[in-house]
């Protein structure tokens, strides 16, 4: 009883917006508070239950416990007070700053190996191209939507701006992407290591426009579905916890 | 005569006289020593002889916004095998209580003479 006698004060406090830290705290110090007034109860010689009773009656009811929170005016988490920022403008700059830092550094790395081809190109070399390429075409987009929808849930946000936040994501992450490709050398063309910050499809060494277009559209709607089922999902899960009705 | 001398500034009005006294209370009590928060809310308890008690569960709210406040500091101690929260006052906690003090004996005079039926005339 005692560890989830206090559920719907955070549950509460959450979905007023209240910072995640602020509410951990409070509540945490709610918690000691009540197992010392059980401690003095059970002393006082009731029983177990009755103590427990009690003592969470002399906390104060859920609702006073919440709004001596919001009267005081306890800061709100940024993703409450600017969810535009959060879930609008955040994903879409760590996504770039990303891609940047990808970008360069796998320019500053493969510099000395570019003109290398086929065999010539050492094996540990392959295995960063393979890497860089997994991480900057398929990892940061899908990471950066499990990121959102870690914060909304953390923080019970059910606004409009985490699906757009999630739109933004795809749309974003379709069409760029850091690819490294080992070119051998063919029909006159010289091999070598190539980089690209943009999803091209090539066909006998031209850029295939409508495919790269059909590869880039479904990498849009691939990510937002995966990402909306699972957010929804897992919001769902979280409504039906027992608690989560405050 | 200037405006402003002919008619001083009025004091603040109280619409809530009890707003002030458990931060003035918490902080007085945590210049005494450290201080978790059952243990605070006890000692006001105690102190007051039971005429004063602040809720057992808003007294975090108060030592909270104080120490966002920089009046009050906080660490985490291990005690008899439990994690606790101890308060302590800092400086500026110090130049707040005696503001609140000094405040507070104000209104408490001025009401006194007013049940006494003295006239400052």
């Amino acid at each position: 009883m005692l560890e989830h006698s206090l559920e719907k004060v955070r549950e509460g406090l959450l979905q007023k917006g209240i910072a995640p830290r602020h509410v951990n705290r409070y509540v945490a110090e709610l918690h000691d508070h009540m197992a010392d007034l059980v401690a003095r109860e059970c002393a006082s010689g009731l029983d177990m239950r009755e103590a427990q009773a009690k003592a969470r009656a002399i906390l104060g009811t859920d609702a006073q416990l919440v709004r001596a929170v919001i009267d005081r005016g306890v800061p709100r988490s940024l993703a409450a007070k600017a969810p535009w920022a959060v879930f609008g403008i955040l994903p879409v700059t760590v996504m770039i700053v990303l891609f940047m830092l990808l970008a360069f550094g796998s320019m500053s790395f493969f510099l000395p190996y570019r003109a290398l081809s086929g065999a010539a190109i050492p094996e540990y070399v392959r295995a960063v191209g393979t890497t860089i390429t997994i991480v900057g075409s398929y990892a940061i987009g899908p990471l950066l939507a499990a990121a959102c929808i870690a914060i909304a849930l953390r923080q019970r946000l059910s606004s409009g701006w985490v699906w757009a936040g999630l739109a933004f994501i795809a749309l974003a992450s379709g069409p760029f992407g850091v690819h490294i490709n080992f070119v051998q050398p063919a029909g006159g063309m010289t091999g070598g290591i190539r980089g690209s910050v943009i999803q091209t499809v090539y066909e006998q060494g031209r850029i295939d426009l409508g495919t790269t277009l059909v590869t880039i559209a479904v990498r849009i709607v691939v990510l937002f579905a995966l990402s909306a089922l699972a957010y929804r999902f897992l919001k769902q899960r979280a409504e039906e916890l027992p608690h989560a009705s405050a | 005569m200037p405006l402003t001398e002919r008619y001083p500034v009025p004091r603040d009005p109280n619409p809530n006289f009890m707003a002030g006294v458990p931060e003035l209370m918490i902080l007085r009590l945590l210049q005494q020593r450290e201080m978790y928060g059952y243990e605070l809310v006890q000692a006001i308890r105690s102190q007051t002889g039971d005429v004063v008690s602040i809720g057992e569960g808003i007294v975090y709210t108060v030592l909270h916004a104080l120490e966002r406040e920089g009046a009050l500091k906080s660490r985490r101690m291990q005690v008899d095998g439990r994690s606790r929260i101890y308060y302590a006052v800092t400086v500026r906690g110090l130049k707040r209580y005696q503001d609140l003090a000094g405040s507070w004996t104000t209104l408490t005079q001025a009401i006194q003479s007013v049940i006494r039926g003295k006239s400052h005339a």
